[in-house]
């Protein structure tokens, strides 16, 4: 408990906060508010799909690491720092840290992670919500691209605590720089598509990239979700401490 | 334009199995490169429309494949290389010599064949692009440029379209040498001789561009009058009229000959003629006066403008001559042989005594003496005489001359050589404001003073005609000369006489062929004459220096003039072998060298291939475009 401010009394107030020494000297009465200091619970959910293995560095590297910054920012700060992953059907959860010193077992934890398995984000927002022990800050790690994309922020909007998105695109993904005849394969799923790459064909792309990160967006804000859109070849302390910070996301 | 045709159309079998080639390399496809990417989540957003699964689906919705196809059958349409004919100039300039001579007013042909050569002509200067230039010369008589080199084929047409016929004989050489002249200098110039063929063989020429024959006319079914004369013997009481008719055609004929004198008929005769052969007629006739006869030829056949001719019968020659001077034996002889002619002789006429002798004698010849006086009215012929300016006046005196040219045509030289008459001294003449010259010594040798006398020709033989006086001067001294001891001094001598004694003998008749131009004397009043045409048409003349120049003589017929109040009259006929003899002549020579004929050449392939390749080529890039455009 620590002591914050002074206010005037009004009648019901618990008269055990009333400053009896403000009232001897000034003939008025205070009542003094104290701040009362709580843990807070950082979780860190880390997309741990096949799709994250792509770019240079590979979006779940560029993860590892803006997670392991989170977390490290957490312990710094006295916080309650768990780190979560998940593909479908899987989900791996480290224990709860607290304090700078469990900072290089969180990054062995997190160096042990393997990208592997499909996307299925809804299911890792209710994981999660199983899971977590106590309400807090989540930051979601991932492409986000799946289908159930608008589920998982849904789910995660019954979460009690601020959420922060944070969508990472390797740079091929957000600029395609692929040509000729090619028989796309999808990572996760072994879908494919047949195109010919051209400037009309990249346009669509585009178009449609854009459509996408402009709802992902849009659906955050709904929530009142922090978001941040970030391509992995941009380094991961401009993205936590600048883009983040400017957010207000971290103090 | 005929229809299109295709030089290779084997190559036309193989479009089915390329295109059939190309279907299937289109269903097939290429093999994609595969590329696994994180997802395709986006990529299935981006690609939904493209995506056909179905193979028929891809063919309806390919345009590229249309555009390969289509490229396909350009390709192999231009390697078929289809072609038409196409009425085409194989030079870029056209010289149209079209023949307009009597024989191409023949009816064997649709129209006539001038009517066929001119849709030849047409079509010729139809078949002109832009860039060719064509030029039109009518030949007759002479060559006539009647359109010079032009782009413009309207003009062309339309100067064709005027373009009538005349009953001149041909002169193809004129005109050849008229065209070639227009085609000097141009590449790739043709000359297009389109005629019948009717005319006298054409001389090596040697050219630049190429001359092509172009014939008209199918048969030839021609009855001719090709001579026709008429004269009265000496002391004959009868003219003898002598026809000579010709068939060319390649049957026997039967025609009716019927002589007219004036507008009356005073004979017609049935006459057969076998094919290709001809007859001679001979007529006796007591024909009383002078005037004008006219033979008619009635038969079915091609052309009728040699089936009229006509002959003069000339009133009676000149009986009474005066020959004044010292004597000369042989002007007397020559003039005593002369039928029906009384020669009168005296060394000198006084002034007084030569106005009688005018009035008195119909002809007075002054040998080697001055003339007292110029006649009012009457006929002179001065040999080596002066005094009557008014004819010629004697000029400086030219040593042994020799007489390059003279008018053939005119009555009083006709049939006379006079190149090989040696003369040891001659008088230069100068003739009188209305006198013409009508021989002239060339190369002669001036001793007088007019030493610069350019040309170095000097007149000998002066004629002057007015409607009541001729006359008729000859430069030198006869017995300075060997001309009385020639065959021809009693021919000019007797054709002087005839010439001079018609003076005043009432209507000038002549006879002339057609395209001939006459030189007529106006009297001194008259300004303008008027001349009625065979076919009725009137034709006004201008009198220019005393002489009325008619140059339109072109139809066959009679021509009548009237100027002053001497009524004037010619008539006009063919008689020419080349024109009648209407069989059209299939291949021409220029020499020994054979021209090229025909219609042939007019027409020319237009390919389409380049245009195809050119489909292909765009249909190739448009795929392209498209190709990168979509994908």
């Amino acid at each position: 408990m620590e002591f914050a401010d002074f206010r005037g009394y009004s009648p019901g107030d618990d008269l055990r906060y009333l400053d009896w020494n403000a009232f001897a000297r000034l003939q008025r009465l205070f009542l003094k508010l104290f701040l009362e200091e709580e843990d807070l619970h950082v979780y860190v959910l880390l997309d741990a799909s096949r799709s994250m293995d792509f770019g240079r560095p590979t979006k779940f590297e560029w993860g590892v690491q803006a997670a392991a910054a989170l977390g490290y920012i957490g312990l710094c700060g006295g916080d309650r720092v768990q780190l979560l992953s998940h593909a479908q059907g899987r989900g791996e959860s480290s224990r709860q840290y607290r304090g700078r010193g469990c900072a290089p077992e969180m990054f062995d934890w997190l160096s042990a992670l393997e990208p592997d398995g499909s996307t299925d984000l809804a299911a890792a927002a209710e994981w999660f919500l199983r899971t977590a022990p106590a309400p807090g800050i989540v930051f979601v790690i991932s492409d986000l691209l799946t289908a159930e994309w608008e589920a998982a922020i849904s789910r995660l909007a019954a979460a009690k605590g601020d959420c922060c998105f944070l969508q990472a695109f390797s740079r091929e993904e957000f600029q395609p720089s692929m040509h000729g005849d090619l028989k796309l394969v999808d990572s996760e799923t072994e879908d494919e598509r047949e195109l010919t790459m051209g400037a009309s064909v990249l346009r669509r792309y585009m178009t449609s990239r854009d459509e996408f990160l402009g709802a992902v967006r849009a659906a955050c804000h709904r929530y009142g979700f922090s978001y941040l859109f970030a391509v992995t070849d941009e380094s991961v302390e401009d993205v936590i401490l600048r883009s983040l910070r400017r957010l207000g996301v971290i103090g | 334009m005929s229809g299109l045709e295709l030089l290779a159309p084997m190559a036309l079998v193989a479009l089915g199995p390329l295109a059939a080639i190309i279907i299937v390399l289109y269903l097939l496809k290429l093999r994609r490169r595969e590329l696994a990417v994180p997802s395709v989540f986006l990529w299935r957003r981006a690609v939904e429309d493209l995506q056909a699964n179905a193979p028929f689906q891809r063919l309806r919705v390919s345009l590229l494949l249309l555009l390969q196809l289509l490229a396909l059958a350009a390709l192999v349409l231009g390697l078929a290389a289809p072609f038409v004919m196409a009425r085409r100039l194989p030079g870029e300039t056209a010289v149209i010599v079209l023949d307009v001579s009597a024989s191409m007013s023949a009816t064997d042909v649709e129209g006539s064949r001038l009517e066929q050569a001119k849709r030849r002509a047409r079509q010729i200067a139809r078949a002109m692009s832009r860039r060719d230039e064509g030029a039109l010369v009518a030949c007759g008589a002479r060559g006539r440029v009647l359109v010079p080199l032009t782009g413009d084929r309207r003009r062309l047409l339309s100067a064709l379209e005027r373009l009538r016929s005349t009953d001149q004989s041909g002169n193809m050489t004129d005109g050849l040498l008229l065209g070639l002249s227009l085609a000097a200098k141009r590449p790739r110039a043709t000359v297009y001789l389109i005629s019948d063929g009717a005319f006298a063989a054409l001389p090596e020429v040697s050219t630049s561009a190429k001359v092509r024959f172009i014939t008209v006319g199918e048969r030839s079914d021609n009855v001719a009058l090709l001579a026709f004369e008429a004269a009265r013997p000496a002391g004959a009481a009868e003219h003898q009229v002598f026809v000579r008719l010709h068939n060319y055609a390649p049957t026997r004929k039967q025609c009716v000959l019927s002589i007219y004198h004036e507008d009356e008929l005073i004979d017609a005769r049935r006459i057969e003629l076998e094919a290709g052969a001809g007859k001679v007629e001979t007529y006796a006739a007591a024909i009383a006066e002078a005037g004008l006869l006219r033979a008619e030829l009635e038969a079915d056949d091609d052309l009728a403008a040699d089936n009229v001719a006509y002959a003069l019968v000339t009133p009676p020659a000149a009986r009474s001559i005066l020959l004044v001077g010292p004597g000369n034996l042989f002007l007397l002889q020559a003039l005593l042989v002369l039928p029906e002619v009384e020669v009168f002789e005296t060394e000198s006429l006084s002034e007084q005594q030569a106005e009688q002798a005018y009035e008195k004698y119909d002809v007075v010849i002054f040998d080697r003496t001055p003339i007292p006086a110029p006649p009012q009215r009457g006929a002179v012929m001065a040999v080596a005489a002066s005094g009557w300016l008014e004819l010629a006046s004697p000029g400086e005196k030219v040593e042994t001359p020799t007489i390059s040219r003279w008018d053939k045509q005119h009555p009083a030289l006709r049939y006379v050589n006079l190149s090989a008459v040696q003369i040891a001294q001659a008088y230069a003449l100068g003739p009188g404001p209305d006198a013409v010259a009508l021989a002239h010594a060339g190369g002669a040798v001036a001793t007088g003073t007019a030493r610069s006398r350019a040309a170095g020709e000097a007149p000998m033989i002066v004629a002057y005609e007015q409607p009541e006086v001729r006359g008729l001067a000859l430069g030198w001294n006869l017995m300075d000369s060997d001309l009385p001891l020639r065959v021809g001094f009693p021919v000019l001598l007797s054709n002087a006489i005839r010439w001079l004694g018609e003076v005043g003998g009432g209507q000038q008749v002549r006879v002339v062929r057609p395209g001939e131009t006459l030189s007529i004397s106006a009297p001194p009043e008259a300004a303008h004459a008027e001349v009625l045409l065979p076919d009725g048409g009137r034709r006004k003349l201008d009198v220019v220096g005393g002489q009325i120049i008619f140059a339109h003589a072109d139809r066959v017929g009679v021509y009548r003039m009237t100027v002053g109040e001497q009524p004037r009259r010619w008539a006009v006929d063919l008689r020419d072998p080349h024109e009648s003899d209407l069989a059209p002549r299939r291949e021409l020579k220029l020499g020994a060298h054979r021209v090229e004929t025909g219609v042939r050449e007019l027409r020319a392939e237009r390919h389409f291939w380049p245009y195809l390749a050119l489909l292909a080529l765009l249909a190739l890039v448009a795929e392209w475009h498209l190709f990168h455009r979509r994908y």
